[in-house]
């Protein structure tokens, strides 16, 4: 009965296009009222509690970290120092637009704020070149989604402050899994460049002394890694900490090496706080939900029937994944998130699965999500970079091969969970 | 922000508009210095730490109740702006009536969920007035800041029920992608 009011109430609320925090919140509302005996102050004391934690004040740090970077245009610099080494590659600048996304996921936790950056330098220089824009855009919307897994990362940050987990260690089980990624990414462009070397031109090569001394120009965004990450990671910083140091470093490096100005910082800072504001209403709204889910016992129930029908863990991940699949069609990655880790997390957890682990599977069909069309938030991205020339289909077919990479990377961190595990097992 | 019909809007309503967008970019102000004020709280709360081996211990709690102010003072302005995250796969595919419709729907699931949202926060604010209830270890007044929510959360209802009438399109500089 329950199960088919949340569903029947969460589908209608949702669907009608009602702002989709208050839709949440107010099924939460609901369940209160008629099932939990009307105790609907319940639903508004954890809104209160929860903002008032001390580790959720690192997502508007973050938010407003991802948009000074792209606001500074240190992005420029980066690139130009970057390209003369992965240009010897067969793919050339390719492999330079994953490699600039996973340098500045190391700084920035959004995977729109990457994509932004590096795609509004990336694009114009290679569709220029003679690149083929459909892997240009695939590239660099593939090389996005890298943002929200690499360290520091908004989407583990939501899901440690939402389930409790420690998110120094979540941080920490991004870094393999992100690299891993990357990795395939570089491989799968190489070994289509060499199937069809028409879609990327050979770049010329500069001797090894000139490349080396160009790479050294990517000392500030070293900087700025080793002042979010490296003050988190060495034990001297909370995550709101390092976020803080890092809006700072960002700003400082924007003003000396960037084209950050005084106007412009305002405005990001306006943004930021739009952004933030936005997020946030979803978050008041999820909580709400995951309270009166938890005070039902929902989670619980659904664990009694699964053990009931004899459904496998395996079998239930791989429903969860087909449900986040058809979820990241119609919303937007972190809201997919936030809604759905109320049930998902009691249950998975319950089911024997690793908090940490689940944390970055959860994180990767976000990050799936945000190629997904019709709402993938990357997609749409660049696009508007590529002001009309690559359509939305172009771009979400450019960016298929990259979507089923993510799938891939998926079923090897199933297959091989040290893959996450084993660096917050050893390094915390 | 655009108006969604293209028809000119009376004096009056442009009036109620003005007020609407001054007040919310008033109550806005408070919600960006709150962000401000936290950004400069926790690092100074580094600086102190490691600079002059003298922590700061209130920092968490008064950045927690910075950002609490902050979430409820930035709301207003995105329901004024419309640049709330909604879903309108169903919408999109339905002819301009239905739209409408939808719409509507939409406007009455955000005024209820105020509604219920305001007449708990207000019960809340109350008792925690009634009692001084303080921080744990700062002992800073929780009052204040509820009350503020609360009414900030009540200026998001008058504002959604105005959008209900007067509905608006983003402006594409005011879309956020989070």
């Amino acid at each position: 009965m329950i199960w088919t009011f949340l569903g029947a109430v969460l589908g209608l609320t949702v669907m009608s296009g009602a702002v989709l925090g208050a839709a949440l919140g107010l099924t939460g509302f609901a369940i209160l009222e008629i099932f939990g005996g009307g105790v609907t102050r319940l639903g508004v004391q954890a809104v209160f509690n929860v903002l008032a934690e001390f580790t959720l004040t690192a997502i508007p740090l973050f938010i407003l970290l991802g948009d000074v970077l792209v606001a500074s245009g240190l992005a420029t610099g980066i690139y130009k120092a970057m390209s003369p080494l992965f240009g010897r590659l067969r793919g050339g600048l390719l492999h330079t637009n994953i490699a600039v996304c996973t340098v500045f996921g190391a700084v920035s936790g959004s995977s729109m704020s990457v994509s932004a950056a590096v795609g509004s330098v990336a694009y114009p220089e290679l569709s220029q070149r003679g690149y083929d824009r459909r892997l240009v855009v695939g590239s660099l919307a593939g090389g996005g989604t890298l943002g929200l897994l690499i360290p520091p990362s908004l989407s583990l940050l939501i899901y440690g402050a939402l389930t409790d987990t420690s998110i120094g260690k979540l941080f920490l089980a991004g870094v393999f899994p992100g690299l891993m990624m990357a990795a395939l990414f570089m491989v799968y462009i190489e070994f289509t460049v060499r199937r069809q070397p028409s879609l990327a031109p050979q770049e010329p090569r500069m001797p090894w002394g000139e490349t080396l001394r160009a790479t050294v120009a990517v000392w500030p965004i070293l900087v700025l890694i080793l002042a979010v990450l490296g003050s988190l990671f060495a034990g001297i910083a909370t995550p709101t900490e390092s976020a803080a140091v890092g809006v700072a470093a960002a700003v400082m490096l924007g003003f000396t090496m960037g084209d950050l100005t005084w106007p412009k910082l305002a405005k990001t800072f306006l943004s930021s706080a739009s952004t933030f504001a936005v997020i946030a209403l979803v978050f008041m709204g999820a909580v709400i939900l995951a309270q009166s889910i938890s005070l039902m016992q929902l989670p619980q129930k659904m664990l009694e029937t699964i053990s009931g029908v004899g459904m496998s863990p395996l079998v239930l991940l791989v429903v969860i994944v087909f449900i986040y699949l058809l979820l990241g069609m119609i919303f937007d990655g972190l809201s997919m998130m936030v809604m759905t880790l109320p049930v998902v997390f009691p249950l998975m957890t319950g089911l024997g699965f690793d908090a940490i682990w689940l944390g970055v599977v959860i994180t990767m069909m976000v990050e799936i999500g945000m190629l997904t069309p019709p709402v993938g938030m990357n997609l749409f991205v660049l696009v508007g970079i590529a002001q009309g020339k690559v359509t939305l289909a172009e771009a979400a077919m450019g960016a298929l091969p990259f979507w089923i990479l993510l799938m891939v990377g998926v079923a090897l961190l199933t297959a091989v969970p040290g893959i996450a595990t084993w660096l917050p097992s050893v390094a915390l | 922000m655009t108006p969604a019909s293209h028809k000119p809007h009376p004096a009056w309503v442009v009036a109620v508009e003005r007020a609407l967008m001054g007040l919310c970019t008033a109550v806005s102000a408070i919600g960006a210095a709150s962000l401000a004020g936290m950004f400069a709280l926790v690092l100074a709360a580094v600086v102190m730490r490691y600079g002059w081996s003298r922590p700061l211990d209130f920092t968490e709690e008064l950045s927690g109740l910075l950002m609490t102010l902050a979430v409820f003072t930035l709301l207003p302005m995105t329901v004024l702006k419309e640049i709330n995250i909604r879903v309108t796969v169903v919408s999109q595919a339905l002819p301009p009536m239905g739209q409408r419709v939808l719409f509507v729907l939409g406007q009455l699931i955000l005024w209820a969920f105020v509604a219920e949202f305001v007449r708990q926060a207000g019960g809340i604010s109350e008792f925690t007035a009634m009692l001084g209830l303080k921080t744990e270890q700062s002992r800073l007044p929780l009052a204040p800041f509820m009350w503020t929510a609360t009414i900030a959360m009540g200026l998001v209802g008058v504002v959604g029920v105005w959008r209900t009438f007067y509905p608006v399109q983003p402006a594409p500089e005011d879309e956020v992608h989070p």
